[in-house]
C-alpha cells in the first residue's frame, strides 16, 4: 500500500507499538532490574526496583555453584545432540521424500504425519511406562519388572523424538521447491547418496536448517513436562526443572530469602535461548516466509 | 520422465559396469527404492516403537486399572470412562481447558493482528519491536511461573506489599478462582502472543499486492481494502490459529503446577495437570489413560475440523 502518512496517523502507529512494547517488555526489565537489587531495593519497588547498589556479585555466585553448572552442562548436552539430531534426520529422510522415487514412498510419509495429529500430553503416560518397564534396563526383567527402566537415565533424556516429524516435513517442502537439475547433475557425477545430500543439499537448504536448530534449541532448553517426571536425581536435572526447583528452593530458607537471587537464577536461564534467536533470526523469519505458516 | 530415466540408468553406483545378471538388473532397476528403504526402514522401526505403540498402549490402558509398578494391568472395562464423564471434575477440567483456551486465543488473536498490521506500516525499527514481541516466546514458562509465583505470595510477595503502599486492602489472590485464572490468562497470553504476531506478519506479508491495486482502481478507501481484502485473505490462518489454539489449551500445564496448584479447592484445575496427577502423584494410570484418550478424541475432531474449514475456498 504505497500511501502517503499524515503525522497524526504515524504517531498512533508508533505510540501503540512502542506502548504495546514496554508492556511486553516490563517483566524481562523488571526481573534484570529485580535480580542486581538488594532485598531492601525489591521491596521498595515502585515501578521498577531501582538498586542502590549493582550486586553483580550474586550472577558470579549462582555460577560458581556446581549445581547450576551441572544443569548448564546437562542441558547443553541435550541440545546439542537434538540439534545434530533433528538436522541430520530431516535432511536425510527429507531427501527421500523428495527426490527419490519408489513405491510405497508416499504412504510412509502419510503414516509420520499422522502421528503429528496425535498431541505429546495423550501419549505423555504410556511413554513413561514405556520407559519405565523397558525390558533389561535399569535393573528390570524380561518382562520389564522390577527396576525402574529408563527413568531417571540419561536415555530418557535423549532417546525420544529421533525421528522429527515437523522437521522432516518442513524439510521435504524446502527440498519440493529446488529444481531436480541438481539431483540429476549428482547422479550424472556418480554422487553417492551422502555426498548428494551433505555436499549439494545441505549448503542450499541452511535457512531451514537454521530455523531448525532454533526451534530445537528453544524447545530442548525450555522442555519442562518430560524431564519433570522422567528425571529424579539432581546430577542429571536439567535447567528448566533444576532452576525450576532452585527457585522453589529459596523460597523455603528459614530465615529472610534473598529475593534478588531468585530472578537472577531465572535471568540466567533465559539468556540462552534468547541469544541463539537473536543471532539466527534473520533465517528464522526467512524460513517461516519460505515455507509458508507452520501446520 | 523420460530424462529422469536415462538419468538413473546411465549414473550412480554402477556406472560403467553393465549389469550382467538378473540379478544386477533389479539392484540397478530398484535403485532409488533400496536406497529409500534402507533409510526408512530404521526409522520405521524406531517410530513403531516410540510413536504408534503409545498411541495404541494408551488406548488398551484407558481399559485398565495399573499402578505402573508390579504386575500387570487389570482389565476393567468401561470404569475409568465412566468416572470420567460421572465423577470428580475431569468433564470440568476439560471444559475449562477449553475456555481458558478461548479466552486466551481472543485477546492473543486480537492483539497479534493489531500489532501485526501496525507492524507492517512501520517504517522503522520494525526488527527491534519484532523482537520484543517474541522474546517472551523464548523463555522457559516454567521459571516465567515461578517468579509469579514469588510476586504473587500471599504473605511475603511484592504485590502484596505493593497493594499495602498504596493504601489497598491486599488482595490474597489464592483465595479467588477468578483472580488465579485472571493471573494463568494474562500470563499465559504475554507467553504466547508473539507467535500470533509473527504468524499474522507472515500472513500480511504474504498478500498479492495486485488485490490491492484492483481494490484501488474499484475507488475502495483504505477502510474497504481493511474490510474486504485483508480480513478474507487472513482468514485461513485466522482459522489455523484458532484450532490449534483450542488444541494447545489441552497443553496448558506449567501455570496450572506452579502457580495455581489448580487451586483454589481445584477451581483452576485443568486436564493436563489433572492427568500429571492422576498418573504421577497417585499412580493411577487406567485413569491417566482414559483421560488422554478423551483428550485424543477431542483433538482429532478439531483437526479434522480444521482440515475441512482449510480446504475450503477463500471467497
Amino acid at each position: 500500500m504505497v500511501h502517503k502518512r499524515s503525522f497524526i496517523e504515524s504517531f498512533l502507529i508508533y505510540g501503540v507499538l512502542v506502548i504495546g512494547s514496554i508492556v511486553m517488555f516490563y517483566p524481562f526489565l523488571f526481573q534484570v532490574l529485580a535480580s542486581l537489587a538488594s532485598n531492601r531495593d525489591y521491596y521498595a519497588t515502585l515501578i521498577v526496583p531501582i538498586p542502590t547498589k549493582w550486586h553483580v556479585d550474586r550472577y558470579v555466585d549462582i555460577f560458581l555453584k556446581p549445581e547450576v553448572y551441572r544443569l548448564y552442562v546437562n542441558t547443553f548436552l541435550r541440545c546439542a545432540w537434538y540439534i545434530f539430531i533433528t538436522c541430520f534426520m530431516s535432511l536425510v529422510a527429507g531427501y527421500v521424500f523428495s527426490k527419490l522415487r519408489f513405491k510405497g514412498r508416499d504412504s510412509v510419509f502419510l503414516i509420520f504425519l499422522a502421528s503429528m495429529m496425535i498431541p505429546g500430553q495423550v501419549t505423555l503416560v504410556p511413554t513413561y511406562l514405556l520407559y519405565a518397564r523397558w525390558p533389561f534396563a535399569g535393573g528390570n526383567d524380561w518382562l520389564g519388572q522390577g527396576g525402574h527402566g529408563l527413568i531417571d537415565s540419561w536415555a530418557a533424556l535423549l532417546v525420544g523424538g529421533l525421528v522429527p516429524v515437523y522437521s522432516i516435513f518442513l524439510m521435504k517442502q524446502m527440498m519440493d521447491s529446488l529444481p531436480f537439475d541438481y539431483e540429476e547433475a549428482a547422479r550424472v557425477d556418480g554422487a553417492g547418496v551422502a555426498r548428494t545430500i551433505f555436499g549439494i543439499y545441505l549448503p542450499m537448504t541452511k535457512p531451514i536448517l537454521a530455523a531448525l536448530v532454533i526451534m530445537t534449541f528453544i524447545g530442548i532448553w525450555n522442555d519442562y513436562l518430560w524431564p519433570l517426571i522422567a528425571i529424579s536425581s539432581t546430577e542429571k536435572q536439567v535447567i528448566a526443572t533444576g532452576i525450576s526447583s532452585l527457585m522453589a528452593a529459596t523460597k523455603q530458607v528459614g530465615k529472610v530469602p534473598d529475593y534478588p537471587s531468585i530472578f537472577a537464577l531465572a535471568t540466567i536461564t533465559m539468556i540462552p535461548p534468547i541469544v541463539v534467536y537473536l543471532w539466527l533470526q534473520k533465517y528464522f523469519v526467512q524460513a517461516f516466509a519460505m515455507t509458508g505458516v507452520k501446520g | 520422465m523420460k530424462n529422469r530415466e536415462i538419468a538413473s540408468t546411465g549414473g550412480a553406483v554402477s556406472a560403467g559396469i553393465p549389469p550382467s545378471s538378473r540379478m544386477q538388473k533389479w539392484i540397478h532397476r530398484h535403485r532409488e527404492g533400496i536406497v529409500g528403504y534402507s533409510i526408512l526402514s530404521p526409522m520405521l522401526l524406531y517410530f513403531a516403537i516410540f510413536a504408534i505403540f503409545p498411541a495404541l498402549f494408551v488406548i488398551y490402558l484407558s481399559f485398565t486399572e495399573w499402578t505402573g509398578i508390579n504386575g500387570l494391568p487389570a482389565w476393567v472395562g468401561l470404569k475409568n470412562f465412566r468416572a470420567f464423564f460421572t465423577q470428580g471434575d475431569y468433564v470440568e477440567t476439560l471444559v475449562r481447558a477449553g475456555v481458558y483456551g478461548i479466552i486466551i486465543l481472543f485477546f492473543s488473536l486480537i492483539i497479534g493482528l493489531l500489532i501485526a498490521l501496525l507492524l507492517n506500516q512501520a517504517r522503522f525499527g520494525s526488527g527491534a519491536i519484532r523482537t520484543i514481541w517474541y522474546l517472551p516466546v523464548l523463555v522457559s514458562f516454567a521459571v516465567v511461573a515461578q517468579m509469579v509465583t514469588t510476586l504473587l505470595n500471599p504473605v511475603d510477595g511484592l504485590a502484596k506489599q505493593m497493594m499495602i503502599r498504596f493504601g489497598m486492602e491486599p488482595i490474597v489472590f489464592q483465595e479467588s478462582a477468578l483472580w488465579m485464572s485472571f493471573w494463568l490468562i494474562v500470563i499465559t497470553v504475554w507467553k504466547g502472543v508473539g507467535g500470533t504476531v509473527i504468524i499474522y506478519l507472515a500472513g500480511l506479508q504474504g498478500i498479492d499486492t495486485t488485490l490491492y491495486e484492483a481494490a484501488k482502481v474499484d475507488g475502495a478507501n483504505r477502510l474497504n481494502m481493511f474490510w474486504h481484502v485483508t480480513i478474507p485473505s487472513l482468514r485461513p490462518i485466522t482459522m489455523f490459529l484458532l484450532i490449534t489454539g483450542i488444541i494447545g489449551s489441552f497443553q496448558i500445564f506449567e501455570p496450572v503446577q506452579l502457580i495455581t496448584y489448580g487451586g483454589p479447592h481445584g477451581e483452576t484445575n485443568i486436564i493436563l495437570f489433572r492427568i500429571y496427577q492422576d498418573a504421577f502423584q497417585s499412580f493411577n494410570f487406567g485413569m491417566a489413560s482414559a483421560s488422554s484418550v478423551v483428550v485424543l478424541v477431542v483433538t482429532l475432531i478439531l483437526s479434522v475440523a480444521q482440515y475441512r474449514v482449510s480446504q475450503r475456498k477463500v471467497t
